[in-house]
Order: C-alpha cells, then sequence, then structure tokens
C-alpha cells in the first residue's frame, strides 16, 4: 500500500473509532448523558436545529431568541465586524511598518509581545465600561486580529523588497503608482493574504470565545446556555456548527490562499 | 548582532511612556472610578496582596499554568517528533491537527469540564489542550524543514543513532521546537484563563469574572497588571532562551 | 562620440547600521562607443553590478560622471534598458503580458503593444509560448522573456547583468548565440556583465577587466575576431593569448585576496 493510501486509511480508522466512542459510550451508560450524548442523537439534534431555524430548548424560547438565525447572524456579525476593521486597520498599519523602517525597528518588541499578552482578561474590563452587548465582542475581536494583519502585510511587502521585481519596476521608469499597482500588489498578495486568513481566525475565536463568557446572543452565548442549562444535545449540535463552520471558512480562505501562492510560481 | 542605535532605543521607550500616558489620561476622562489609571492600579495590586486577596488566586493559576505547560510540552513534543519523523502519521493526522488549531477550542471547553469536574484539573486540561499545538506544528515543522543533507553527511561519518541524534538532529530543530515552546506557553496561560474565567472557583481568571460582577474595574485592572507581568516574565525569558539558541542576528522572531 | 562616457566613477556605500563604510568603486572611467558589445568580467565583489546599475540609474554614484547618449543620467531612461541575473519575469503575468509590461506603463495604445511584443517573442525564440506562465518555462526560457521584455522598448543600450548566470553551460552557450543573432539584428549597444572570462571573449568586441575592490579597471583587450566565434576559432593562438593575458591579471586580482 502507498504511504497515501495508509495514511488516509489510518486517519478515517481513526475518525470511526472517535465516532464510535462518541455513540456507544453514553450508550452503554458508561458516560452520563449531562456529559455527553451519543453521537447519533447530536447529529440529529443538529439537522432538526438547522431545518427548523430554532432551537429546542424552553430557555431560548422565553428569553425570546429561540431562533437559529437569530444567533448565528449575531456571530457572524460580530466576527465580521471586527475582522473588517482589523483588515483595514492592520493592512494600513503594515503598509506604514513597511514605509517606515524605523517605526517597525521601535515597534518590533512590543509587536512579538503582543500575543503573550493575556488579551483576553481585557473582555470583562470592556463590559464594565461598555456594557454588555457587541461593542466589547467587536472591540476585543479587533484587538485580537489586528496585530497578525499588520505583521503579516509588512513582513510580506519586505519580502517583495528584498527581490528583484522592484529594481524592474524601477529600470522601466514607473511611477509610484504603477509600482504600488503592477508590482508590489501582485507581488505581496500572497503574504498579506496569509495575514488576512490568519486575521479571519483570530477573529472567530476571539468572537466565540466572547460570547461563550458574557454575552446574551451568538452561537457561544448558545453553547454556554445549553450547558449550564444541561441541554447538552443542544451544546454538542452548537458546537458541532461552529466548528463546521470555521472549518468551511477556513477551507474556503485556504484555497484562495493557495491559489495566490501558485500564481507566484 | 547588530547594535540597537540610540534612536530605535529612544523610540521604545517614548512608546512606552506614550502608552502609559495615554492610559493615565484615558483614566482621568472616564473617572477615576470608571477606570484607573497605572498608579491606581500598581497600589491596589500592593493592596490585594496585603489584603490576601490576590496570592492564593495567583498561586492558583501559576501551578495550573505550571501543570498544563508540562502536559503541553510532553503531549506537544511526542506528537511533534512522532509526525516529524514517521511520514505516514503526517500524512494522516497533519491537516486534521492544523485545522483543530484553527477552530475555537473554547467550544470544546463543556467537554473538558464534564469529563474534569470543576477544580484544578480542567483548567490543566484545556490549558494543555490550548499549548499543546504551536509545540507540536513547530516541532514536526522543524524536523521536516532539516536539511536532508546532514543527515547523509552522519552517515557517511558513520555516526551512531544516538550521536546523530545529538549532534545532528537535535541542533538543526531546536530553534524551532524553542519557538514552539515560547508559543505554546502563550497559548497554554489563555486557555488556563479562559477556564478560570469560564468556570471556576478560584485562580486570577475568576477574579477577573467575579470583579467584573461586583463592578470593581479597579481591581480588574489590578489583575489585568499581574497578569501582564507574568506574561511578559515568562515571555522575556523564553525569549532570551530563544536568542540565544538561535544566536543570528536579530531577524524577525515570530509574532503567533 | 561615445555613447556612454564613464569618467572618474566613485561609489562608496554606508550602511545604515553602523558598519564601516565599503568603497565598490573607485576611478572608473570608460567609453562605449555606440553599437559596441563591451564585456565586463571581474572577481566576485569588484564591483562590475553597481557600475552597472548606475550607468543605468538605479543608483547614483558618489562621485564622477556618466553621460549617456549626451545626457548625463540621472534616473532610470528609456533609452536604456536593463536584463537582471536573477530570474525577474513577473510569475503573476503570462509571456505576452510580460513583455507588454513595460509598453503597458507607458501608455503605449493596445493594438500596438500587441504587434510589438509578438514581433520581439519571436525574435528571441519564444513563438508559441505567449500563454505560458514562468513557472511553465525553463530558466534560458524566462531570460529570454526578460530580455523580450527590454528589448520591445527598443533600447539604445542594453545593460546585461550577468544574465546567463543562474543557468547551466549549455543554456548558456545557446542564449549567447542567440543574443549575438539579436544584436546582430537590432544593432543596439551592450554592455555586458560576466563572470566567464571565455564567454566575455566569445562573445565581445571589448573586453574589460576590474580589479577587485574596491573596482578599477585593470585591463581592456580587444577581441578583433569575426563571428560567430566556433570552438576552432576560440582555440586559436590570438584567442589563447587574450585568455592567458586575461587568466593572469584576474589571478592577481584573486590572489591577493586568497579567496575566489
Amino acid at each position: 500500500m502507498t504511504l497515501r493510501r495508509k495514511a488516509l486509511t489510518l486517519r478515517w480508522l481513526t475518525l470511526l473509532v472517535l465516532f464510535g466512542l462518541v455513540e456507544a459510550l453514553p450508550r452503554a451508560g458508561l458516560v452520563r448523558p449531562a456529559t455527553l450524548e451519543p453521537a447519533s442523537v447530536i447529529l440529529g439534534r443538529l439537522m432538526e436545529i438547522i431545518v427548523t431555524g430554532s432551537i429546542p430548548s424552553p430557555y431560548f424560547a422565553r428569553t425570546g431568541s429561540p431562533t437559529l438565525a437569530s444567533h448565528v447572524s449575531a456571530t457572524l456579525g460580530s466576527i465580521l465586524l471586527s475582522y473588517a476593521g482589523a483588515v483595514v486597520v492592520g493592512t494600513a498599519g503594515g503598509v506604514l511598518l513597511w514605509r517606515v523602517p524605523l517605526l517597525a525597528r521601535i515597534l518590533q518588541p512590543y509587536l512579538v509581545v503582543y500575543y503573550a499578552l493575556p488579551l483576553f482578561a481585557l473582555y470583562p474590563l470592556f463590559i464594565l465600561l461598555f456594557g454588555v452587548g457587541f461593542l466589547p465582542i467587536v472591540l476585543l475581536g479587533f484587538c485580537f486580529a489586528i496585530v497578525v494583519v499588520m505583521v503579516n502585510t509588512a513582513l510580506g511587502l519586505r519580502r517583495v523588497d528584498e527581490e528583484v521585481y522592484p529594481k524592474v519596476g524601477r529600470s522601466l521608469g514607473l511611477g509610484p503608482a504603477q509600482m504600488y499597482l503592477s508590482i508590489y500588489l501582485p507581488a505581496a498578495a500572497p503574504y498579506v493574504f496569509s495575514g488576512w486568513k490568519l486575521g479571519f481566525v483570530y477573529s472567530t475565536i476571539s468572537v466565540v470565545a466572547s460570547e461563550f463568557l458574557i454575552s446574551v446572543r451568538g452561537l457561544g452565548h448558545v453553547i454556554d446556555r445549553s450547558y449550564r442549562n444541561f441541554e447538552t444535545a443542544n451544546m454538542y449540535a452548537a458546537i458541532l456548527l461552529v466548528i463546521a463552520g470555521v472549518l468551511v471558512a477556513n477551507a474556503m480562505l485556504t484555497r484562495l490562499e493557495r491559489r495566490l501562492y501558485r500564481r507566484r510560481g | 548582532m547588530r547594535e540597537k542605535p540610540r534612536r530605535v532605543r529612544l523610540g521604545q521607550a517614548a512608546v512606552l511612556l506614550g502608552l502609559l500616558a495615554a492610559w493615565e489620561g484615558l483614566s482621568r476622562k472616564a473617572g477615576g472610578l470608571f477606570l484607573p489609571g497605572p498608579g491606581a492600579a500598581v497600589s491596589t495590586v500592593a493592596d490585594g496582596v496585603q489584603g490576601g486577596w490576590l496570592l492564593p488566586h495567583l498561586a492558583t493559576t501559576v501551578v495550573e499554568l505550571g501543570w498544563a505547560y508540562v502536559w503541553a510540552v510532553a503531549i506537544g513534543l511526542s506528537l511533534g517528533f512522532g509526525l516529524g519523523t514517521r511520514p505516514v502519521l503526517r500524512e494522516a493526522y497533519e491537516d486534521l491537527l492544523l485545522n483543530l488549531y484553527a477552530v475555537p477550542k473554547v467550544t470544546l471547553f463543556p467537554l473538558f469540564l464534564a469529563s474534569f469536574k470543576l477544580g484544578m484539573a480542567s483548567k490543566v486540561a484545556f490549558g494543555a489542550f490550548h499549548g499543546l499545538f504551536p509545540v507540536a506544528i513547530y516541532t514536526w515543522t522543524a524536523i521536516r524543514t532539516m536539511n536532508p543533507v546532514h543527515l547523509k553527511v552522519a552517515r557517511s561519518l558513520k555516526l551512531s543513532s544516538w550521536e546523530t541524534f545529538w549532534r545532528v538532529l537535535f541542533p538543526a530543530v531546536l530553534p524551532g521546537i524553542v519557538t514552539g515552546l515560547r508559543l505554546g506557553f502563550n497559548l497554554t496561560l489563555l486557555g488556563v484563563v479562559l477556564g478560570e474565567m469560564f468556570a471556576s472557583r478560584g485562580g486570577l481568571g475568576f477574579l477577573l469574572m467575579s470583579f467584573a460582577g461586583a463592578f470593581d474595574a479597579t481591581r480588574i485592572v489590578a489583575v489585568i497588571v499581574v497578569l501582564v507581568v507574568m506574561a511578559l516574565g515568562a515571555n522575556g525569558m523564553l525569549l532570551a532562551l530563544e536568542r540565544r539558541i538561535r544566536r543570528g542576528p536579530e531577524g524577525y522572531l515570530q509574532v503567533s | 562620440m561615445a555613447i556612454i562616457e564613464i569618467r572618474g566613477l566613485r561609489k562608496v556605500y554606508r550602511p545604515d547600521t553602523g558598519a564601516p563604510p565599503v568603497e565598490a568603486l573607485r576611478d572608473v572611467s570608460l567609453s562605449v562607443e555606440a553599437g559596441e558589445f563591451l564585456a565586463i568580467v571581474g572577481p566576485s565583489g569588484c564591483g562590475k553590478s553597481t557600475l552597472l546599475e548606475i550607468v543605468g540609474g538605479l543608483q547614483a554614484p558618489t562621485s564622477g560622471d556618466v553621460v549617456v547618449a549626451g545626457e548625463p543620467v540621472r534616473g532610470p531612461r528609456a533609452d536604456v534598458g536593463i536584463v537582471f541575473q536573477e530570474d525577474s519575469t513577473f510569475p503573476w503575468l503570462t509571456t505576452l503580458d510580460n513583455v507588454k509590461f513595460g509598453l503597458r506603463a507607458r501608455g503605449v495604445p493596445a493594438a500596438e503593444q500587441e504587434e510589438r511584443a509578438r514581433q520581439v517573442i519571436q525574435l528571441v525564440g519564444l513563438r508559441g509560448f505567449e500563454r505560458h506562465y514562468p513557472r511553465e518555462l525553463s530558466g534560458g526560457m524566462r531570460q529570454r522573456v526578460a530580455i523580450a521584455r527590454t528589448l520591445v522598448l527598443r533600447p539604445k543600450i542594453l545593460l546585461m547583468d550577468e544574465p546567463f548566470g543562474a543557468l547551466d553551460a549549455q543554456t548558456r552557450l545557446l542564449l549567447g548565440n542567440e543574443l549575438l543573432r539579436i544584436w546582430q539584428e537590432i544593432g543596439a549597444t551592450i554592455l555586458f556583465v560576466t563572470h566567464d572570462l571565455i564567454e566575455a571573449l566569445r562573445l565581445a568586441d571589448r573586453v574589460v577587466l576590474m580589479t577587485r575592490r574596491p573596482g578599477r579597471i585593470k585591463r581592456t583587450v580587444e577581441t578583433a575576431a569575426p563571428r560567430p566565434r566556433d570552438e576552432r576559432l576560440m582555440a586559436s593562438t590570438e584567442m589563447a593569448r587574450l585568455a592567458n593575458l586575461l587568466w593572469e591579471e584576474l589571478r592577481e586580482e584573486v590572489g591577493e585576496e586568497g579567496q575566489g
């Protein structure tokens, strides 16, 4: 058997075993329903939620937000808003860092250390300052994503500088606007896009975690509430939904990223 | 090693002072009660130590962090070496693990809670779960991108397996691993604090949430300061270690 | 009147990291006649690339004059084309778009772009590869694209910085002959930097040998031999004499440093 075939078999076998465990352990009574429901039940509940568009739970019915759409849109909205901000400000910041090397050198230690800081500790503070709602969630998501976008943009542009293309552009007498549009943009695009992809992942992680902790709406919130109300099937269904959504988005972005890198040869 | 010109050092100091000044400025505008300034934060930390509400929780967090990191490194290195040296495993699991890395792992926290119950164990496991990924990923990448010619040289010099490992493999992959160890630490800290914030009866994360509930912005900021100092301290050491091992010019260190 | 006049050229690099300054070129003077094929050889680091970039307007000299076609050089010029050693084809563009690149930047109308580009692609022997991307082409073909991209702008002077340096020996030979053919068709002046003495003697009218850093002109020889210069001619006594002369002088430069 070729390596590839062996690997794929191994992978599917592992997934199958995991699935089997998730199915069998609760059914066999080895794990309490409050901890884990059988896989088939979870999947069934997920289907039900998607098809009916609402979450079967007295709690959510009571609080007036039983529809799946209200939560998905809340989460997506927060992600997109914080991400858009991070992309705009982060890319611009990255270009600035590239154009002003002194600034980049000054900020370097801060940028390196940025993600070591427990940014999440800011969330309770934001809640105190701005109240529970979208603002703290979006703000934190923005803070999480912005630096990775900035750094990747700056690095990507710097990498282009080290290559021969800008020299070609200058030798052909290109003006500054032309240099940016027809040389730096296509040459740096794959690197900048990698930063954008990472930024999206960070935004998502931050938003979902925030909703999980304190919020009134969103998929993270649904998971949290379902946990506290012992509605285990709903909880795992929501978890699956979030994971599936993130994986799909990630896969699409990665495909785009690969296409950009392929154009670079 | 390039000497940092004075301009850069001045600039860095200026940025730091500027941030502190902005913080102080913001706190005055919002009213000292809403957002305490740097001075108030530091004095609250001192109060906390004296008043006894800070140290026990700090200890909890540190203990959880320590155990979580040990597990993260152990599992991460094992996974990293496994996937780095056995192509079958890498083909099978690399994509899965990379995808898992991108997923909001916090959504899986209920699983940890349910498995480990309240108490330190769930936080330790959760923290380790966060931290093992960079360790593993950087380790297997370092192994994979090692120049194969080095191994050929080792074979041609008839080095024993141990010598090959210790004098060729290990030094070649160490820089990558050390970076993974640093980023793994940061994620472990994040995981532990998140876990404490969500469901805990102790720890700095727990303090953050309970002070939020009590509308006590001053103490929240104090706890944040403690966390920042912890994070910076640990990172300072890990960065120094990383630089020593890489021993190269001050190139671009990985951010995340 | 020489088409390129270089007088007393000097170039000193002062790195901003505080490292000591590097004198790349010291007192270089050179005249190049219109239509001439001039080769520049020398040990590594002798400043030949720097010299070329200064003539091409990509770098400014520390002191000295460079006059091209009667005008002092102040920056890149339309009548001077540069071909670099590294693969400089834009990987995100097809061959045709690569070649049209400079024309497009100058606002040449689309129809004319198309016509001129196709013509030059034919000239460099890449007909049929217009829609290919660089990653689908060999190293030698990519250099042809780079040359075509420069030629399509009809420069009076072609500056080539070790254009075949990254290619294997056979491709180098082939492209060298192609270059001669193209040169004879378009009649431009060529400044050709190379580390390969034999290649220089085979292609050029004149070969200029530079000293090691700080670079000065050490020796100029005229090849004065008809082209094409096949193996037999290259093995002739006159050529052998020139080759030996250059080797000896080059070895002096390299030997003093003790490194290649």
